[in-house]
Order: C-alpha cells, then structure tokens, then sequence
C-alpha cells in the first residue's frame, strides 16, 4: 500500500514538474535557447502569488492567470530587448546572457524581499482527503489539477491554432519557416513568454504547498532539463509525461531506499537517457 | 587593464592606513542562504552595541565594529579574517553563523593570533584545532541531544527513538549527537532517515519512519522543514508518544503561527532551544520587549546569542585593560558572568561556555520550558494526542 | 629587440610583477584577494583547454576542484600521508574520474554535453554530502597546510605561481600547436573535423585530461588556503559557473583571456561586495549581460586588434 502512496504522492508533485518542464520544452524546441534563467522565473512567479494573496487577498488557485499573464509580457518584454541578440549565437553566449538574467532575478529579490523563506497558509491546501489508508494533501491534489489543465491547454494549442502551429513550424525547421510565411522572430517572443508563463504559473501553484525565497527556483531549472530530455527534446507532451515520471521516481526512490538520494535520481536518470535513448521517451529522432 | 589598477591602488591605499583605536571585528551572514539567521545577529550586535556605548563605550571610548558579510559561505568567511585582521586591525571577532563559517575560520585566527567568540555555530568539531585562540558561547549539538535525553529521564525512556534529519551540516551534526547519547542512554534506535532539505514531498519517508513503530522522534530541522513535516506526518498519521526536536526550525517563535508555521500541527513538539523571552535569566524579557518594539518580530535566540556575544567580548576588553589580542583571549579564559541575558557564560579548558540547554514544548501554540525543572514554567503534557484525537 | 623578447616581454613582466608581490604587499587581505585571483586563473586556463579551445561547454568542472581538496584532506586525515602527497593522490584520481566521465559525457554535443557534466558533478556532490562516515558529510572538515608558518600567505602565494606558469606554458603551447588546431576544428564543426582525419573522441579526452588535472591541483591549493573542504565549499555548481564564465568572459580560446577574466570577474565580486554590498549580485548579473550584448568576444576583445571580427563572429567562431 505505500508503494500505491508513493507512486500517487510522486504524480502530484510531478504535475507541476510537468508544468515548468512543458515550458522549458516550448522553449527549448522552438528556439534551441538553453534557458538558465527558467527557476528564476519560477521564483518570480512565486512571489506575485505570495503577494497577491498576503496583499490583495487573491487565492493563487484563482489567480493564476493573471500571474501567468504578467509574466507573459515581461518575458516578451525581456525578449526583445535581451534574448533575441544571442538567437543564432553560439550556447556559450546564450547560457552566459540566461545566467545574468537568472543572476540579476535572484539578486533583485534578494534585495527587494529580503532573503527569508515565505510561505503562506490557505486552509484548504492543509486539509487531508484520502480513502482507506491512503491520504492526500488537498493542496498537492489542487495544484496537480491545475497544472495538467493547463499542460492539456497548453497543447491544445499548439494542436489547434494558428500561432500554435506556427510555433510547432519553427520547431522542426527554423530555416524553412521563414519560407512558409512565419515571422520567427514573432513566435521566438511568443514562445519565451508562453514558457516563461508556464514557469510562474508553477511557481504560483507551487507556493500554497511548499514555500518561496529568492533562491528556490535553483532545483528546477535542471530538474527542467533532466524531464526535457527525459520526455524528448522540445516535445511538450513528452515534458509533462517526463515530469509525471520523475516525480514518481522521486518519491519511490525516497521510499525505498532514502530522501537523500532521490535528488541524485534527477541525474541518473539525465545520463541514462542521454546514453541509451538519447531521442528521450517520446521524441522522434535521435 | 585599468580597472585592475585602480583596484589595486585601491586596496593597497586602505592596507596603508594608520593603526587606528581598538575595535572588534564582526563576520556573519549577512547576505545569501543565511541572511535571515545573519540579520538576526545583525541586530542584536546592534542592540548591544548601543547599550554599550549608552554607557561608556570600552575604555573610556565608544565601542567600534567592524562587519563583514560572509555571503554565507565558508571560504569568504575565511576572507573575511584577513579583511578584518590584516586590513581593519581588529582586536578580537566574533563570528561567524553558520558551523561551516565557523569551522573555516578557526585555523585562521589561531595562525593570526586574534580571539574569536562564536555565537551560534553548534557542530561539535567546531572546538577542534583552536590552538585556545577560539570560544563558543552557545551550546553545541551534543548538548541538545543530552538536554533531551535528560527530560526523557523525567517522564520514562522512550522504547525507540527515530532520528530523522537534513543532510546538511546541522542536521547531520545533530543526528549524530542524538545517535549517540540514545545510544549510551540504552534507548534501541529504531531507524535513521536523512532527508534533502526544502524538498516539497516528504511522505514517502514518514511512511518508512512509521513501518517502524518509533515511540519518539528527533527531527533536525530549520523551520520549512518543520512545518512540513508536521503538516505531513498528519497526512500519514504517524503518532509516536514523543515528537523531539534538535531546536533551531522547531524552537523558532514563528513555528507555532499558522501564518508562518505549523499552526495546530506544531502543538505538543518537544524541543530544545538556547533561550527562550520567557527564560528566567536576567534581561530576558526586557531584550524581547526592546527587539520587538525595535523591529517588530520576537528575537529567535540567534539575536540574543550576538548580543551577548558582544557584551562578553567588551567586558574581556575592559578587562584586559587594552587593545591587545593576548591580553583579551586571556580575559575571555577568565570571563566569569553568571547573570547575562543568556545565563551564565564561564568558558572551560577546550572554550566551551557551559551553557543550560532548556527543553519546551508547544501547548496551545505556546512555548513552555519543561526542563531542567528549576527552569521550568510548565508541566510535559505526555504522551502526544494521535492526530485523529486532536 | 630580438622577436623572442619582442614576444615574451609582457608575459615575462607579468610574471616577474606577480612573483614579487609578495615582497612589497604586506596586506594578508590583498595578497589573499590576489591568490584567489591567480587559482580562479588556473582554473579559468584548465578549463579552456576543453571548453574554450575544443567548445565542449563544461559545467561540471567542479567535480576535479573537489576532488583535489578532498583527496588531499582525507588522506592526511585517514592515512597519515604528506598533504603533497595528498595533492598528487588528487591529481590522479581527477584524471581518472576526467577518463570516466569524459568517455559517457563525450559521446554527447552541445547543451545535452553541458547538462550531463553538471550532473556528473552533482552526483559526486551528493555522494559526498551522503556518504558522512568517509567524508564528514556535510560538515566539513578542516584542511591540512601544504605550508606552515611563518609566512603562510606569501608562501602560498608563490606556491600558486609554478601553477599558473605551467598552466600558462600549456595554454601557449596548445593554442599554436596542431593539436590545438585539431581541438579548434572539432570545435567548429565535429563532423567536418572528422571528415578531415581528426578524431574527436581522442583528442577532447587528450584536452580534458591536463583539465582535470590542473583544475584538481587547483582545488588543493585552495582548500589547503582557506582551510576548510565541505560540500557546499568545493563541489558547487557555482564554482563550476564561475570558471566557465571567467575563460568565456575574459575570452575563450585564448591564452590570456582567463587570467584577464579572473582579474575582472573577482576582483569586481569583492569590490562590489565592499561597496554596493546587499546589490552585489544583481550588478553581477547585470555585468553578464552588459559582456554578451556590447562584448561578445570577452574582455580581451578590448586589446586584441580583430575587435570588429570577433563582435560580429563572437567568442569562437561559427554560428550554430
């Protein structure tokens, strides 16, 4: 029976791993940016929610749209004015400008909120549910569910609109799209902001059940990459079944052997796809 | 090129400077993972060295400080002695706030021949290698696992203890200092779990903890972790009769809030703490009372450990009659104050002060020290209530 | 001037500059600032020799600089040994832990090879941290001196300069010999490399075994400095970043580009930490990006002539 705790434990946790790593997919497969500054973002995303909860009384499980859209714009915003200058470069340039980001994000928060940890307490993410022996945090069980509605959402659009299509065009052949009448440089902005989204929005869902401080995104940023490649890189399908996995990987890992390594998980897990399916669980080509 | 120059210049100008009066140079967190616990010694240095100067300043000048920020690493806090040292001319430091800081700079100042008062820093190896140049004011981990095997020996042994802990430097201190005096005190271990800190899940492992059966656990935590681990261990319903803690995460005052803590789930905890508001030693309330007004949160022992860290160092100054490093580690070895705000401070032969290790307990979302009984201000509430009784 | 002095005079002054420092800076801070400087130099240098030179993008660098300090702790500590010894124990485990993660983390390109040497590093991080009986867990420990008063600080100070010198000779030797050309092709382009004869899977391994090693004897010396080794001092991932960005931003592929980088990343940390304290960080980062968008090939672009070249090409070569 703790073996069906565990694995029902990791699949709520791995949703909103699903979520931040949906958007670290979009943004790697479409633009090929290896984005350091994804946790940071993620971080950001925490607060507005803190704050609009401590401040202005709004229920991060209610409000996160509009963090999600605020985010939207900065990262569009940061977009243009920043990221679109190393599109093309080499990765050392990009991972040298995503870590200034990442490093300025942290140190602004650092500065402006004081690095002491946050958190805030909504009854309802305390409560416990469950049925016979098995128990669940109502909090876990609502961010869960927001996060893969908004990971179907997610591709939902890129299934069945115009720009998702566009973004998905870009994806397989940045060179070629041009050709097909798509401005790149429009869907590179629109891919940041929906990823960068997608990792504040976590992050908003993420504070009721655990807490916030400049520093915590950290973890997730690679722990983003390991389920991007995980999944299949640049799928977004396969990130939020990757995140799915490694969340359940995580807690089974904690149970059967300890808590301790199950970070190390993360990392084994990285190397032996990239050794033996490379491709990832669901990507095409290798 | 010439932004080396100017540095240089820069840097070699301030090494040029004339020996200027006594002052005491201070090294903690003040910025990083650690700037919460850093700004909490910040300001109790601040307090103390108002009051100091509010009446005389040592000798017959007003108290100077020097800060540097160890950004919460061990090799800048090793910098930062040859900041303070070599560049400013302190006389003697205090510092740092983490065991790790702390660790590092306790060769350094043993090789420049300056005393060191360490306010916080509670690993057990931090006393090794001090060459007598260092001295702890607090109490170590060793202490706080003998504390609370001293209030089981009040109210009956537990059958079994389960230590739990973070695999960081305070918890895995910790855990061996419990392991240990569970072990000589003949209580059968029943399990050790080790956990990643700030992790989100910890269900997993209380599920393994309570396959166990434990009759007490000992958590090592900082206050994330606390809460949810309490918040958890009601998920899975795990009641042993004692819920113990090596202080810090559960001894904090917000630990007990619903807003910033466990709330409810933080009742009946056990814990050891260094000081308490409510502790009997003198100054206590009034420094509370004063912290509060000032800044607007209870003071958790780390502020009232820097505030006394700082008036220990200026009473060995005054006693050593001058701004001479030999002379101050002497009168540090000889600091004799049975009525500070922290207790008595009396360091012995290895620089351990020989400070009282309180135990609590939460009741009511109250802490009370349960032990050591001429402390005391209530009675142990045993055993815990199952999370389904409550 | 004869075209050897012509050459080597500035290196030649530099060198004679550094090495006399100690002598007329009698400020243990400044000397203990500019050691840093010099390791963070070493490291900086050893890690160009894969990243810079062949472009394989290490971000696991950090394993070898732990692996050197506590190699050399935990022999003196568990077997008595010399710390030299010690040093040299560390020299070679980091060669054969560069043989092992090498040939897995080779086998891959680009950010997937970044990614698999981070957490290469974090594994061994984790076991360390883990593993509290062997290591001291997460406390730490004190580390031994590899030299003892009087005079620590010029004494380790001129133990660095052999240090950087060697790692000064192989850089220059590296950077005009085939086998730097050969790193410089698989950097361009592995699979034209390989077309022209070069074998890439040898040669990266050839170009990150001097890596680990100088990196590991750089980890040593600092350690043994500062006095104390603990996970969250020699094996973070920041370490790992911080030496990638000082050869990236002093200017890969160069032989003076890390020394410069060094120079400009550490010292400005500390100014800034004195002078701007709680904003340091967030000028930090700030410098990042300022560097990427107006100098793309590092700050030894400022000196070189081929300034307008390396803006639009940037640091090392062809677009991807």
């Amino acid at each position: 029976m703790a073996w069906v705790q565990a694995f029902l434990n990791g699949l709520l946790v791995g949703g909103v791993y699903a979520l931040i790593a949906s958007g670290m997919a979009l943004i790697f497969g479409v633009m090929r940016l290896v984005n350091f500054a994804h946790g940071a973002f993620l971080m950001v995303g925490t607060y507005l929610s803190y704050y609009g909860w401590v401040l202005l009384g709004l229920n991060p499980y209610w409000a996160f749209p509009l963090w999600g859209a605020v985010l939207f714009a900065a990262a569009v915003g940061i977009y243009w004015l920043l990221v679109r200058r190393v599109m093309g470069a080499n990765d050392f340039l990009q991972i040298l400008l995503t870590e200034g980001i990442s490093l300025a994000l942290i140190g602004l928060a650092q500065l402006v909120f004081g690095a002491d940890y946050r958190q805030i307490n909504l009854p309802i993410a305390n409560r416990i549910t469950g049925f016979g022996s098995l128990h669940f945090s109502v909090g876990y069980i609502l961010s869960f569910a927001v996060s893969v509605a908004l990971v179907i959402a997610l591709r939902q659009f890129l299934r069945r609109t115009e720009m998702g299509r566009a973004i998905r065009a870009v994806a397989q052949n940045r060179a070629v799209a041009p050709l097909m009448g798509i401005r790149v440089e429009r869907v590179s902005a629109i891919t940041f902001g929906l990823g960068i989204a997608c990792a504040g929005v976590a992050g908003a869902l993420l504070l009721p059940i655990f807490w916030t401080n400049p520093t915590v995104g950290g973890p997730y940023t690679l722990k983003s990459f390991v389920i991007v490649v995980l999944g299949g890189m640049g799928s977004v399908q396969g990130a939020a079944l990757g995140g799915l996995l490694l969340g359940i990987a995580e807690q089974f890992t904690a149970y059967a052997w300890a808590d301790r390594y199950a970070e190390v998980v993360n990392f084994v897990i990285f190397i032996l796809v990239l050794l033996f399916r490379p491709q990832g669980l669901f990507g095409g080509k290798a | 090129m010439r932004r080396l120059v100017l540095a240089v210049v820069a840097l070699a100008l301030g090494a040029c400077q004339q020996s200027k009066p006594g002052r005491i140079g201070i090294i903690t967190a003040l910025t990083g993972t650690q700037q919460a616990f850093g700004q909490a010694h910040d300001r109790g240095f601040g307090m103390a060295l108002e009051e100091i100067n509010a009446s005389g300043g040592v000798l017959g000048k007003p108290l100077e400080i020097v800060k540097y920020d160890d950004q919460s690493k061990a090799d800048i806090a090793a910098q930062g002695v040859a900041k303070l040292v070599d560049q400013d001319k302190v006389s003697a430091l205090i510092g740092s706030y983490s065991s790790e800081s702390t660790k590092a700079i306790v060769p350094l100042v043993a090789r420049r021949g300056v005393p060191l008062l360490m306010p916080t820093a509670t690993a057990d190896n931090v006393l090794d290698n001090t060459e007598g140049w260092s001295f702890r004011l607090c109490s170590g981990a060793t202490d706080y696992a003998n504390a609370m095997v001293g209030f089981f020996k009040d109210v009956g042994l537990p059958k079994s203890i389960a230590i739990v802990y973070e695999n960081t430097n305070f918890g895995q201190a910790n855990g061996a200092a419990m392991k240990k005096a569970a072990t000589d005190a003949h209580i059968p271990i029943a399990t050790e779990e080790s956990y990643t800190a700030k992790s989100p899940s910890y269900t997993a492992m209380l599920e393994k903890v309570k396959e166990k059966n434990p009759d007490a656990i000992y958590f090592a935590s900082y206050l994330l972790d606390a809460t949810s681990l309490m918040h958890q261990s009601r998920q899975v319903d795990l009641n042993p009769r004692f819920f113990t803690a090596a202080g810090t995460g559960f001894s904090t005052p917000e630990f007990p809030t619903a807003e910033k803590g466990a709330g409810k789930d933080a009742d009946y905890t056990f814990s050891v703490t260094q000081w308490m508001p409510e502790s009997k030693w003198p100054g206590s309330a009034e420094f509370a009372k004063k912290f509060e007004a000032k800044y607007g949160s209870t003071p958790a022992y780390h502020a009232v450990q820097a505030y006394t860290a700082l008036k220990v160092m200026a009473e060995a100054v005054k006693k050593a009659g001058k701004w001479d490093p030999v002379a101050i580690r002497d009168a540090l070895k000889a600091t004799d104050m049975p009525q500070t705000t922290f207790g008595p401070v009396k360091f012995d032969a290895r620089g351990q002060n020989l400070h009282p290790v309180l135990v609590t307990q939460v009741q009511k979302s109250q802490y009370q020290i349960i032990h050591p009984k001429n402390e005391a201000t209530a009675d142990p509430i045993v055993p815990t209530p199952k999370w389904s009784e409550r | 001037m004869t075209p050897l002095v012509r050459r080597w005079w500035p290196t030649a002054l530099f060198f004679a500059v550094i090495t006399s420092m100690p002598l007329w800076i009698h400020d243990g801070y400044v000397l203990q600032l500019i050691f840093r400087v010099l390791v963070f130099a070493v490291l900086g240098m050893a890690w160009n020799f894969v990243g810079g030179y062949a472009g394989q993008l290490s971000l696991g660098h950090v394993a070898y600089f732990g692996i050197g300090a506590y190699a050399m702790t935990l022999s003196v500590e568990r077997i008595g040994w010399n710390p030299w010894i010690g040093v040299l124990l560390g020299a070679v485990l980091a060669a054969l832990a560069a043989l092992i993660i090498g040939s897995i983390t080779f086998r891959l390109r680009g950010p997937y090879f970044a990614l698999s040497t981070l957490a290469a590093a974090e594994i061994i991080r984790v076991l360390v941290q883990n593993q509290d009986e062997l290591t001291h867990g997460a406390v730490g420990t004190n580390a031994p001196l590899l030299f003892k008063a009087p005079d620590i600080d010029a004494k380790f100070f001129w133990g660095v300069i052999p240090l950087l010198a060697a790692a000064f000779a192989l850089s220059t030797w590296i950077h005009n010999s085939r086998f730097g050309y050969r790193l410089r092709a698989i950097r361009e382009n592995e699979n034209t490399a390989m077309a022209v004869g070069v074998n890439p899977a040898v040669d990266k391994l050839l170009a990150l075994l001097p890596s680990a090693v100088f990196t590991s004897l750089a980890g040593s010396i600092y350690a043994s400095y500062f006095s104390f080794v603990g996970p969250d001092t020699v094996l973070t991932i920041e370490i790992s970043v911080q030496v990638a960005l000082i050869a990236m931003l002093g200017g890969a592929a160069t032989v003076w580009g890390p020394i410069l980088g060094s120079v400009v990343l550490t010292l400005t940390s500390e100014i800034f930490k004195t002078y701007f304290e709680h904003t340091h960080l967030v000028v930090y980062g700030l410098l990042l990006i300022v560097v990427v968008i107006f100098l793309p090939g590092g700050v030894i672009s400022l000196f070189t002539r081929r300034w307008s070249f390396r803006r639009q090409v940037g640091p090392i070569g062809a677009q991807q």
